[in-house]
């Protein structure tokens, strides 16, 4: 009896085991031709599921015939009333562009990974973030992930295109096609530091007297000297090399003055000499080879100074952030970098079934101040409120904040102030970047795909120096090393590549 | 008649096997759905991926993909280091975990065992990131406790996160703190399975504690032994990205010592790697892995062959 | 049976003195640690930042478990799910897995050595993620399915060759006596060769029950749905969340206080929260560990 039982038993599993293996091996038949197909039914899947969700049994895609989704992929953190305020922009949106947006918001530790899958598998969203430092501009381009839009924008984006400076659209240019839409934000680079207000003024500390980087010295040694519990500078950017030189192609540093370009490693040199000096003279907080992470610092207040990149309205943001009262200083020029503007754009992907309507999308949410600031703030009364004009604060515990991601999704200068922003930020902001000194370079974009054994070694070098130079003991010594391994790695080879393409843009021009 | 039986013998001996088949059946199909199906994803190691083209539409590449980590000056340090690290860590890991096992074999009361069982497998449960915290406590070279301990014994402070030479022997002590309590489970279970008569039978000739240990115990759970390490040298190759990474904090003057191949991957192909390059090492990886297993596997099937793998 | 085991163990035997000293020291260096973790949850985020790691909290903070616990549905769905599949996975997983290492492991059966290679060779050659996602969400239509959180992982080929390696080791004279008397190998599977083998086939369950337990990069590439998301994962992107939040101090004004956001201290409190319960459930396995059970049952 029990020996049936268990045969009985055994042959349920096995039954089930071979249905769930018959369901997958049936399709794939057709092999390789099918990838395509099958991702688009997927996607098919997926759209009919969220048209079922906002609205009921409708099904947008039959009835009315025309009604086409556009799924949009940005790295952020999901609102939890996105769906709700979702649907209720949709209602606008497919009002203007009879179009609906399926705004895909991925966690950003994920969204390399997630995106670098669903393209490589063929996948058919439409929209993508992509950047330097997230969803690599370069890598997608080196496998062809996206689609040319020069003529898509010159038909349905020409809104978007003039509301920015001539030179912004350049960064996406690849030999003359238009490859992303960059999002409108800060993009010229200035240095500057943000000050703790009582510090300054307990140590008479005199903002015009700012010129050079080396100009703040004095008080960080009064910090040294009086104020322990603090850790005097928090560096986050190389502002002695940014002063002189320009990256280009990553390893490549160009002059701006006289346009020579050399190996980075060797343009870092008074950089890190600068760096040990600071370490020496404490200026550096002790652990900094070790720390992973200073947040916690940088709330409690203990910098004295962040050296960072300046842009309008700093320390009225840090002021408002931190409880406590900053001033902020700019040092040296701003400037545009051939590839400035590269940290936030907008891609259309090359499997994109609806490449057309995609752009008319961006279009609309580039350019429509009610839409996309809907799509950041969510409803009026429920997720925020209105304080005056083009003012607007959080409720408590709002369910629906995407505010802060403005520069993730079109032009920032659309957005409504928060608190902390002064009247005047996007003008003040866009007066920047279009005042800025403009690279000699500009319009020129590297093509890494001759030098990529090359560039990977680099990356790896270059990670592996990180912060060394700060404690290293013999600073010429760790430079001469560093410059080594980096010429070992091939650093030549790119400047090389780098020289001669810049060469043949140049003739090109 | 002879015939005959020799005829019922085949057709049990069949139908065992049927049955026998029948009930590796699904490990079959999902091995084969789910491991099997998406290898045809090593050509890609060989291609020149294009999204448009799919895998199998872009253009070979040769060995292209492979050039990154070959040409470059660090491949023979991570090589070595992987290597010799994971060969530490197989090594002093299964010393470890039997002797451990066996110092649990020792403890006669029930309610001990499952005390000290419990608390010893504590550090398993905890990630690498956590360890690295920990790790960190410890060796911070301001605030760390050792460095608060060396000071007052009158001893210089060292800076442990600058000091490559040490790391050996950190990363070999974390991995088996973490480790041998779990580890030491599969020997304990397999003492469990010892014929306690071949104790009493030693007892009667008058052996000892050590003396049943040595001559009981060990050689009835060699066969695990000897299959534990075959699994591990199967993953010789392959570096614990985890502890490597979070447990060294990832400080670049520790890379002489403990920069290992799938630290260094993850550095180089971190922002601007594509596909066919991740595809390459990974390929490299498997074929030594494949290469060193099928050598122990030969000589431990010449030592003593019941115990191969297969 | 019960009393036939302590026959077998001589009640005069003691555990010697230094074996106790032994555990006592290891149960110290495992358990401080744990108790640093602990602390650091309950500690407040600049206090850590300041004063370092603690092994009891300076001051008792509770932001990190309000953090957590902001709402409270969430987590319980996630506990819900992350069971649910653990409890499947191993029980699925152990089930086949065992029935294939018995097949191993039986000398009549006639294709062993080529069912080990194939049962080996995966974990030597992989095919690589790409074409695994292409398959579980373009044929398998994995996406949003707890089976893409329980199948892909059911079959450890290292956990099949450890169960293989004790099922040889039960006498052969075992089997031998009941194929006298008829029985078929699946009765001789399930009511011989699984009884004798529980030490195994616990550790095998444990091992893989905290694989399952830990799961969260599959969740990471398949579950898009809230509701389906395990417990791990969902830790990971509150904490993402929160990282976020800050890095979008340097781009943007903050929308919420920063000073009462958790930091590490939420890094801790996660682990403690996610691993109490296996903890809780590892005394259940260990019962299995019982001394002599194998003698016991082939002499009773």
């Amino acid at each position: 009896m029990k020996k049936r039982v268990i045969a009985a038993l055994l042959a349920g599993v096995m039954a089930m085991s071979l249905l769930t293996a018959c369901g997958n091996s049936e399709k794939p038949a057709a092999g390789e031709s099918t990838s395509a197909e099958s991702g688009a039914e997927a996607e098919a899947g997926t759209d009919e599921e969220t048209g079922a969700d906002t609205d009921g049994s409708e099904k947008p895609a039959e009835e009315n015939g025309e009604t086409i989704t556009i799924k949009w992929c940005v790295p952020g953190d999901k609102q939890p009333d996105h769906d709700m305020v979702l649907e209720d922009v949709n209602k606008k949106i497919k009002e203007k562009i009879n179009v609906e947006l399926d705004l895909d918001i991925i966690p950003q530790g994920e969204f390399n990974d997630r995106m670098k899958l669903a393209s490589t598998a063929g996948e058919t969203f439409d929209l993508v973030f992509t950047a330097n430092w997230l969803n690599s501009f370069d890598e997608n381009m080196s496998r062809d992930a996206f689609l040319p839009i020069t003529d898509l924008v010159a038909e349905y984006g020409q809104d978007m295109a003039s509301s920015m400076p001539d030179w912004l659209l350049d960064v996406a240019k690849v030999d003359g096609e238009l490859y992303a839409i960059p999002n409108q934000q800060i993009v010229a680079r200035q240095m500057g530091v943000v000050i703790r207000k009582d510090m300054a003024e307990k140590y008479n500390f005199d903002m015009s007297s700012m010129e050079s980087i080396r100009d703040i010295e004095p008080f960080l040694d009064e910090i040294v000297k009086n104020e322990s519990g603090m850790f005097p500078i928090d560096k986050r950017v190389e502002a002695l090399y940014e002063k002189t030189y320009e990256t280009v192609g990553s390893y490549a540093a160009m002059n701006k003055e006289t346009g020579e370009i050399i190996p980075m490693s060797e343009a870092l040199a008074d950089q890190m000499r600068l760096d040990n000096e600071w370490f020496r003279k404490g200026y550096i907080r002790e652990d900094i080879a070790t720390i992973t992470d200073n947040s916690a610092d940088v709330k409690a207040n203990r910098y004295a100074v962040s050296l960072s990149s300046y842009k309008p309205g700093w320390s009225a943001e840090y002021t408002n952030r931190q409880n406590m009262e900053y001033i902020d200083v700019p040092i040296e020029g701003a400037y545009v970098g051939a590839i400035s503007g590269i940290e936030t754009m907008t891609a259309v992907n090359v499997n994109s079934e609806h490449p057309e309507e995609a752009v008319k999308l961006l279009n609309l949410v580039y350019t429509d101040k009610e839409i996309f600031n809907e799509l950041l703030f969510g409803i009026e009364g429920t997720h925020y409120n209105v304080v005056s004009e083009n003012h607007v604060e959080i409720v408590p515990d709002s369910t629906y904040s995407f505010g802060p991601n403005a520069w993730r999704i079109g032009n920032q200068f659309n957005a409504w102030y928060m608190p902390g922003q002064e009247d005047g930020l996007w003008e003040a902001t866009d007066k920047l970047n279009k005042e800025a000194t403009v690279s000699s370079l500009r319009g020129f974009t590297f093509d890494q795909s001759n030098v990529q054994a090359e560039m990977a070694q680099l990356a790896a070098v270059k990670e592996e120096y990180k912060n060394g130079q700060f404690t290293a003991n013999d600073i010429e010594a760790f430079i001469a090393e560093y410059q080594e391994k980096m010429e070992q790695a091939g650093i030549q080879t790119v400047v090389d590549e780098v020289n001669s393409q810049v060469a043949e843009w140049k003739a090109a021009q | 008649m002879k015939k005959n039986t020799k005829q019922v013998k085949k057709k049990m001996y069949l139908k065992d096997n049927l049955q026998l088949l029948s009930l590796a059946l699904p490990t079959i199909i999902l091995l084969g759905v789910f491991c099997y199906w998406p290898m045809f994803g090593v050509i890609l190691a060989f291609k020149d991926y294009k999204v448009p083209k799919g895998i199998f539409g872009s253009p070979w590449a040769g060995f292209k993909n492979f050039e990154f980590f070959f040409q470059s000056q660090d491949a023979w340090r991570v090589t070595r280091n992987t290597l010799a690290l994971n060969f530490m860590f197989i090594a002093v890991g299964i010393i470890c975990g039997v002797v451990f096992a066996l110092i649990m074999f020792e403890v006669k009361k029930a309610g001990h065992v499952k005390v000290y069982q419990t608390v010893s497998i504590i550090p398993s449960f905890l990630s690498w990131v956590a360890v690295g915290y920990i790790v960190y406590a410890l060796l911070d070279p301001g605030k760390g406790i050792v460095n608060q301990i060396l000071v007052f014994f009158g001893m210089e402070k060292i800076p442990w996160y600058s000091e490559a030479k040490y790391w050996p022997l950190i990363l070999l002590l974390s991995k088996i703190w973490q480790s041998v309590g779990l580890g030491s489970i599969i020997y304990y279970a397999a003492l469990m399975g010892v014929d306690a008569e071949l104790y009493e039978a030693a007892e009667i000739d008058g052996a000892g504690r050590l003396k049943k240990t040595w001559y009981v115990s060990i050689p009835q759970i060699v066969p695990i032994i000897i299959i534990m390490g075959i699994l591990d040298i199967g993953k010789i190759f392959r570096a614990d990205f985890g502890l490597f990474y979070n447990v060294t904090r990832n400080v670049g003057a520790l890379y002489p010592t403990t920069d290992v191949i799938d630290t260094y991957v993850f550095r180089a192909l971190m922002t601007q790697g594509n596909i066919g390059m991740a595809s390459a090492v990974g390929l490299f990886q498997s074929v030594v892995c494949f290469v060193t297993l099928m050598a122990t596997n030969l000589i431990v099937k010449k030592i003593s062959p019941e115990n191969a793998l297969f | 049976m019960k009393r036939a085991i302590t026959k077998v163990k001589n009640p005069k035997e003691k555990t010697s003195v230094w074996v106790h000293l032994f555990f006592i020291l290891f149960g110290f260096i495992c358990i401080v640690p744990f108790m640093i973790i602990i602390s650091a949850s309950f500690s407040g985020e600049t206090d850590l930042a300041i004063n370092g790691f603690s092994v009891l909290p300076r001051k008792w903070d509770f932001t990190a478990y309000a953090y957590l616990f902001k709402n409270p549905k969430t987590i319980v769905n996630a506990y819900a799910v992350t069971i649910i599949i653990t409890a499947v996975g191993t029980f699925l997983g152990v089930l086949f897995m065992s029935m294939s290492a018995y097949c191993l492991a039986r000398s009549n059966f006639r294709f062993t050595g080529i069912l080990t290679f194939y049962i080996f060779f995966p974990t030597l050659f992989s095919g690589g993620l790409v074409p695994s996602y292409i398959i579980n969400t373009q044929y398998l239509h994995l996406t949003d399915k707890l089976a893409a959180l329980i199948l892909p992982t059911l079959i450890n080929v290292f956990h099949i060759i450890m169960l293989r390696t004790f099922f040889k080791q039960l006498p052969e004279s075992l089997f031998e006596a009941a194929k006298m008397d008829g029985a078929s190998e699946y009765h001789i599977f399930f009511r011989i060769a699984i009884p004798l083998s529980k030490p195994v086939i616990a550790t095998v369950a444990f091992l893989g029950a905290l694989i399952k337990w830990n799961e969260w990069y599959n969740a990471m590439l398949y579950i898009r749905k809230d509701e389906l998301v395990p417990l791990q994962y969902m830790l990971q992107r509150m904490m993402q969340n929160l990282r976020s939040l800050l890095d979008a101090m340097q781009n943007a004004p903050a929308m919420v206080n920063i000073q009462d956001l958790p930091g590490e201290n939420l890094r801790m409190a996660m682990l403690v929260v996610a691993i109490g319960p296996m903890m809780l459930v590892f005394p259940f396995f260990q019962k299995y560990f019982t001394r002599g059970m194998t003698v016991g049952a082939v002499k009773g």
